[in-house]
């Protein structure tokens, strides 16, 4: 286990060497904006905590795909590799954890790291082979893989808006279909191979919409329950909830387009910042969208001429 | 038709195709043979469009790329994806509306498993399934019969010989002489990048003969195996 910890932090560094970065700086600089982001999120809104958790969430299950986590199982066998992903979770969600902490999110820090237990053990054997029926049979692709993976943390999301009703806890609610964006969001962190790209019949300009679209549609059907029940259930704020669930849908649409303007590479470092910048002032993403559009629709012109 | 003009591919210093010029005609196999390292996948990945090139391809069905099927030799497959939607995918993109998959599942696929499970026999045949089911006019086949048990060998040299009657372009590359013998109008013979030489068939036991030659030589009792 130490060496598998310790190979990674090499590739850590390798990485940061090669993308021309001195390490120490960068880990000075990242805290530094870890700790100005956390704290005008802290400053800006109420669902600081929440968008926290979600954040930390998104890059665990991110930091975990299956090439990887197969590897470390046949590695390590199934006990370790269990316990190297709690273990390599708990570290990523450390600085959210200890953010949490100091403004006093004590429950909160107690869900993030219990929603990193669960998604650790359990999904670790309920996912492995069965095949766990989905409603997006007709489109395959990023809603249906993404839906097996996550269907653990998807449930727990929809336990959330039962638990803000039954607290009447109007916050927990909004940060319910939240989170239920950010695993949408997830399902387009890593690039497909450019033959998934390929095979398509149309220009990038038409795939990227039907990507939108399909996009549009799934996430509608996820986030319809825990939404009608919050328009039922406070119907003088449902400005607020659809104003949330704008902003969700833009932060989709964004994270989107910017796989795509990344395209074949992973998501730029970059890009993620510009849009991890956004999440106090979603406004700005009606800048951003235009620019990975564009950069989108250049970096699909080789393989949809 | 599907014509390719001085087309020519390096990755760095080295040169991968060299001045290609082939001119590929509806209801015909041709068949691409050569060492590995010869220039094979790349020639088909530029056909493809998968990879950028000098020179031209032009083709009858504008753009190619929605008109071919291509089989790679190793198809990528996603965790967490049945064999079935891996199908609706392929024709999704498309368009291609799916109907009576069951009747259609020639190689007797368990469809409903994760395709990641399959083997690499069931992988390919997958992958080819749903090329199939694409209705592409166009075929690249990069080592199909790689991993395959001996009736689905016989399958797909009756699925070749089907597309070749319904005026199809196919364009095949294999390791296994004899499944280009059954299937190929012509096959080129790729060295170094350049396509050095154009057989028809009644000159195909003449290059398995002179491949042999060349390529196993005296080596086998150089071994000195007792």
């Amino acid at each position: 286990m130490k060496s598998y910890f310790s190979l990674q932090w090499v590739l850590l560094i390798r990485k940061l060497n090669d993308l021309g970065f001195n390490p120490l700086i960068s880990f000075v600089l990242a805290a530094a904006f870890f700790i100005g982001i956390s704290e005008l999120l802290f400053y800006k809104t109420l669902l600081a905590p929440f968008i926290l958790i979600g954040i930390a969430l998104i890059i665990s299950i991110q930091s975990n795909h299956q090439a990887k986590t197969e590897f470390v199982r046949i590695t390590f066998g199934d006990a370790t590799a269990k316990t190297i992903r709690l273990i390599e979770s708990l570290l990523i969600a450390l600085p959210f954890s200890i953010s949490l902490l100091i403004h006093g999110a004590f429950w909160q820090t107690a869900l993030l790291n219990f929603l990193l237990f669960v998604l650790t053990y359990f999904t670790f054997s309920f996912t492995k082979q069965s095949v766990i029926p989905t409603p997006f049979n007709k489109r395959p692709f990023e809603f249906t893989i993404g839906f097996r993976k996550t269907v653990l943390l998807l449930l727990a999301a929809y336990s959330l808006t039962i638990v803000a009703l039954l607290v009447n806890n109007f916050q927990l609610g909004i940060f319910s279909y939240l989170v239920l964006f950010m695993i949408c969001i997830s399902f387009y962190g890593q690039p497909e191979e450019p033959f998934f790209v390929w095979i398509h019949a149309k220009n990038p300009k038409e795939f990227l919409f039907e990507k939108l679209k399909i996009a549009t549609i799934y996430s509608s059907l996820l986030i319809s329950i825990p939404v009608l029940t919050l328009l039922v259930f406070y119907p003088f704020d449902a400005w607020i909830i659809l104003l949330f669930v704008l902003i969700g849908f833009v932060f989709l649409w964004t994270s989107i387009l910017a796989k795509y303007a990344s395209f074949p590479e992973e998501i730029n470092i970059t890009y993620s910042f510009l849009i991890i910048i956004c999440a106090p002032v979603p406004v700005l993403l009606l800048f951003l969208i235009p620019f990975f559009y564009k950069k989108a629709l250049h970096s699909l012109k080789e393989l949809l001429p | 038709m599907i014509q390719l003009k001085n087309v020519s591919k390096s990755f760095g210093n080295q040169t991968v195709l060299q001045d290609v010029d082939m001119t590929l005609t509806e209801g015909k196999v041709i068949g691409i043979v050569g060492e590995n390292g010869a220039g094979k996948t790349t020639l088909f990945r530029c056909i493809a469009g998968l990879e950028s090139f000098d020179g031209t391809i032009t083709s009858d069905c504008t753009p190619l790329k929605n008109h071919l099927g291509f089989l790679m030799t190793d198809p990528f497959f996603f965790s967490k994806i049945t064999g079935e939607e891996y199908i609706r995918l392929l024709c999704n993109a498309r368009e291609i509306e799916l109907e009576e998959l069951d009747r259609k599942n020639v190689f007797d696929l368990p469809l409903k498993q994760y395709a990641s499970m399959y083997s690499t026999g069931m992988k390919k045949k997958l992958a080819l399934t749903a090329l199939l089911l694409q209705q592409n006019q166009y075929f690249i086949l990069d080592e199909p019969f790689n991993g395959l048990d001996i009736q689905s060998n016989m399958v797909l040299t009756e699925i070749i010989l089907q597309l070749k009657a319904l005026n199809k372009i196919v364009l095949v590359s294999s390791h296994i002489f004899s499944t280009l013998r059954d299937t190929c109008d012509e096959i080129y013979l790729l060295r170094s990048g350049e396509p050095i030489r154009k057989v028809l068939p009644q000159e195909f036991d003449r290059l398995e003969a002179e491949m042999k030659a060349t390529t196993i030589g005296s080596k086998i009792s150089d071994l000195g195996l007792r």
